[in-house]
């Protein structure tokens, strides 16, 4: 092979593991709602989640009882996240900025007159598994994020006052120690990917593969599981010896309800399949 | 082996990078979508919306060894033990809480629980002893005022802006029956026998301009007898209906109001010019308003904004707060009724309560009492505005109180809190003679739905008008007649209340203005427009079809322009009136400048107010009004 044909391939295959990469780290769109309580398990109000693609670009507020109060809209921007949010009539109620400030995560909320509801910026101070919230330089609270997928909001002496559970269309969904969420998709290599996901109740989940033109190339797997957590190794090469290299879409029902719609980079090694 | 390397370090890049960022839950769910939630749901304080107990409601319990605290905005039910005047025990709810029953055996709460964010009411049954909640009932539209049938079998509940009372099953844990009354139901009690409920409306349900009609009513409900309601009106002018309750014995209802004197002129506040502050008296079994009696103490001096009423066990005395002039009344009950049972009708009548035979005012430190029980000799108040309960020996020797409760740390005040209290406030700081407060024509800052001759006015009345969005909306008045709030705030001080305006007070209560937001309307369903509203939608912004958009146009449903009176105005027939806002306007009938309509249909196909209107179907019509009513 020619110097530039090997170079035109190294660039070809590092621009696809790139592409699967930002595939992948897009948020995971089974977040369907956020469900808050209170320290007594009372049942407050619960956001519903919107994707395009694997971006989340819409949530909704109902209060306990699924009394709508705002839809918002969020639009990621070069200066920050504007989130803008509606009442039933489709008139602005609120619109929030948020903005990094080193690594500070900072929040202001105005109403549709410009008037700032929180009377000044809220910041979140953190690591991805606890925030301080501050506020003009005073601590207000905390939020922390637990590995079984609750978001505890606490005093500032950690007596959790509420917390939020995620729920995906197939059920309570818990985070796991790496900071991701079920059900997830690890890159293993050599065509193989662990799937690992919750259930709330038992059933069957299908993995399949479709090419980027939308053809179905086949069926990976299709197992009935048992609530919980549950896990799966996809091995490609096994699974479909005569599949061609490429992206495709990896799409996981459970019980006929999708849940994960993820681009997957399927390489030939040197040696073959 | 050069490619395949690379190959390798791509797809090890990209797995190590994978692990690294995928798929937080934090992309997903960021802290601050969390914190947003439950900040403006008031669930977690800010520096914008500190936490404040606001205690409005206190039940003792029957053995009468505690109260039970009704912390509205902290969404907290305090239990108190009366004997060692401490909290025993704090139960949060997930709403505001707006009144507390408890079973007659004591082993159960029945908390409302409402708020101007979360309006649909419900009723939470509390096991008393652990705290947790048993059962949690869907009741209606910013519920409030529960009240237990004698047997423990029956709730019912005021459901303010449904304008009906709710029945509700306990065993049943379930919701029966509605029963409409006339207007804003806000108190209520059922007489000891269990046949009658005394529903308090707190607004009049009339055509300002029909002066006869202009009275709030009190509904009694045969609950024994399919709900048969006869409804009794109180003094012309009457309104902020605040307090009911019954006399040990079941026969008398008493209940405290306002009397509006809208057809003086309001060149003056002293003797009653512009309000009174009573308590009338129902005689039950006889379905007869026996009297109706002027709290204030004299010509000079008033006592602004009756509140809670209660009676003692033994019938001897009668004790009601005054929200507005921070007191509380002690009144020898015996010798009220036989003033009450002569042929004099002593509304309006100043002294009847100004002998210390009769009554003993007390200034009670809590800012704002609304809430009051009574325990035996001992009557218990609580400041909206305060953080403790206040105790008190019922005698007409009182001086002031023998106890004070403390229920929990208190945030120092916001501009906006401080606003609030302003305007509730009518003690003699704030209205000369403590005749009134700006919440006595604005109650809860919306209108009393009564028309108004404010001085300099030249005779012309006007209905009042909602603090709504007026922050937003100037000029001010219906007539544009002052620049902004502020100027509005201003001269209602000085005019309406008899004070030099401080900044102290009009600054807070500007701010207070400003952030107002308006109640869900209960013409939603489930937050969102019914289909019949979703219809009138499209007809009000259908240029072709209605001129709706021409004056109420935009997110505050006004263009701010001044437009000739829709209605004939004998007073001012040459008025120019600034177009209202829409917003919350299920709320603020009667209709217009003057409250001359009852009827959103009327108001819409008036041709003074529409030129097209009147030709919509009357589907069409009935949708336009579901949609306008649902604003």
């Amino acid at each position: 092979m020619s110097r530039t044909g090997e170079m035109y391939k190294i660039g070809k295959m590092l621009c696809a593991a790139l592409f699967s990469f930002l595939i992948i780290v897009h948020a995971d769109e089974s977040v369907k709602y956020l469900h808050f309580y209170d320290a007594a398990d009372n049942s407050i109000m619960f956001y519903e989640f919107k994707y395009e693609g694997d971006v989340n670009t819409e949530r909704t507020l109902y209060m306990a009882d699924s009394t709508f109060i705002k839809r918002t809209i969020i639009e990621n921007t070069a200066g920050g996240t504007i989130e803008t949010s509606y009442n039933f009539n489709g008139d602005t109620l609120f619109c929030s900025k948020i903005t990094t400030d080193g690594n500070q995560k900072v929040l202001n909320v105005k109403d549709q007159f410009g008037v700032d509801q929180l009377d000044g910026d809220v910041r979140f101070n953190g690591d991805g598994n606890e925030y301080d919230i501050l506020q003009s330089g005073n601590l207000i609270n905390k939020i922390k994020y637990a590995d079984d997928g609750t978001i505890s909001i606490c005093s500032n002496d950690g007596e959790v006052l509420y917390y939020a559970k995620m729920k995906s269309n197939v059920g309570v969904i818990y985070r796991y120690k790496n900071n991701q969420i079920a059900p997830v998709l690890k890159v293993l290599g050599n065509n193989r990917f662990e799937f690992s996901f919750n259930l709330s109740e038992p059933s069957t989940v299908c993995g399949e593969l479709i090419s980027l033109s939308g053809r179905q190339t086949g069926k990976i797997f299709k197992k009935v599981f048992a609530a919980g957590a549950g896990k799966e190794m996809i091995n490609v090469s096994k699974a479909m010896p005569a599949i061609a290299n490429g992206v495709y879409f990896l799409i996981v029902t459970v019980d006929g309800k999708k849940v994960m719609n993820k681009k997957i980079l399927i390489q030939r090694s040197a040696g073959g399949f | 082996m050069c490619l395949e390397k690379m190959f390798t370090i791509g797809i090890t890049l990209s797995v190590i990078i994978t692990n690294a960022f995928s798929a937080d839950v934090n992309d997903v769910v960021p802290p601050n979508i969390v914190f947003e939630a439950l900040a403006l749901n008031r669930d977690i304080a800010t520096a914008a919306k500190p936490i404040y107990l606001s205690p409005t409601d206190l039940v003792p319990s029957p053995d009468k060894t505690k109260l039970y605290v009704a912390e509205q905005t902290a969404k907290k039910v305090a239990i108190v033990n009366v004997t060692t005047k401490s909290v025993t025990k704090k139960i949060k709810l997930p709403n505001e809480v707006t009144g507390i029953a408890v079973s007659p055996d004591g082993s159960k709460l029945y908390a409302t629980c409402s708020s101007e964010l979360w309006p649909e009411g419900f009723v939470y049954e509390i096991d008393e002893s652990s705290g947790s909640i048993t059962q949690k009932i869907k009741v209606g539209h910013s519920a409030r005022a529960p009240v237990i049938s004698p047997d423990g079998k029956t709730l019912y509940v005021c459901n303010q802006f449904s304008d009906d009372i709710s029945v509700v099953d306990i065993n049943a844990g379930k919701e029966i029956r509605r029963v409409k009354v006339t207007r804003e139901p806000y108190a209520a009690r059922i007489t000891p026998d269990g046949k009658t409920l005394v529903v308090a409306n707190s607004l009049p349900l009339a055509r300002a301009t029909d002066t006869a009609s202009a009275h709030c009513d009190i509904s009694l409900i045969e609950v024994n007898n399919d709900y048969k309601i006869t409804t009794f009106g109180l003094t012309q002018g009457s309104h902020s209906v605040f307090g009911v309750t019954i006399t040990p014995d079941g026969k008398y209802a008493l209940i405290t109001h306002l009397v509006g004197y809208y057809t003086l002129q309001a060149t003056r506040i002293d003797a009653g010019w512009v309000h009174t502050n009573d308590l009338a008296i129902l005689d039950i079994d006889n379905k007869k308003l026996l009297n109706d009696i002027s709290l204030d103490y004299s010509t000079d001096i008033g006592c602004a904004n009756p509140w809670g009423v209660a009676c003692t066990d033994d019938g001897k005395f009668v004790c009601v707060v005054h929200a507005g002039s921070n007191e509380l009344s002690i009144i020898d009950f015996t010798q009220l009724l036989e003033l009450s049972k002569g042929t004099t009708w002593l509304a309006g009548k100043f002294g009847t309560l100004n002998k210390t035979s009769i009554r003993k005012r007390v200034t009670v430190e809590g800012r704002i009492p609304r809430a009051l029980a009574i325990i035996d000799n001992k009557a218990y108040t609580a400041g909206y505005f305060s953080n403790f309960v206040e105790e008190f020996n019922i005698s007409l020797s009182t001086g002031k109180s023998s106890a004070k409760i403390e229920l929990g740390d208190e945030p120092a005040m916001t501009m906006e809190r401080n606003g609030e209290y302003q305007f509730y406030c009518g003690d003699i700081y704030h209205c000369t003679g403590a005749w009134q407060s700006c919440n006595s024509c604005h109650p809860h800052t919306r209108p009393d739905a009564l028309n108004w001759i404010l001085s300099g006015a030249n005779g012309a009345q006007k209905n009042a008008k909602s603090m709504l969005y007026s922050w937003w909306t100037p000029r001010t008045n219906w007539n544009g007649k002052r620049a902004n709030t502020r100027e509005s705030i201003y001269f209602g001080i000085l005019n309406e209340l008899g004070r030099q305006p401080q900044d102290s007070i009009q600054l807070p209560m500007e701010a207070f203005f400003m952030r107002l937001k308006p109640v869900p309307s209960p013409y939603l369903v489930k937050g969102k427009l019914s289909e019949s509203a979703q219809r009138g939608r499209e007809i009000y912004y259908n240029k072709a079809k209605v001129d709706c958009i021409e004056c109420h146009p935009g997110k505050l449903f006004t263009n701010l322009k001044y437009t000739p009176s829709i209605c004939n105005d004998i007073w001012d027939a040459t008025a120019q009136i600034k177009v209202p806002s829409l917003n919350e306007c299920w709320r603020t009938s009667p209709w217009d400048h003057i409250g001359s309509s009852i009827s959103m249909d009327s108001v819409c196909i008036n041709r003074l107010h529409s030129t097209n209107a009147y030709k919509l179907s009357s589907q069409e019509l009935k949708d336009l009004v579901e949609f306008v009513l649902s604003l």
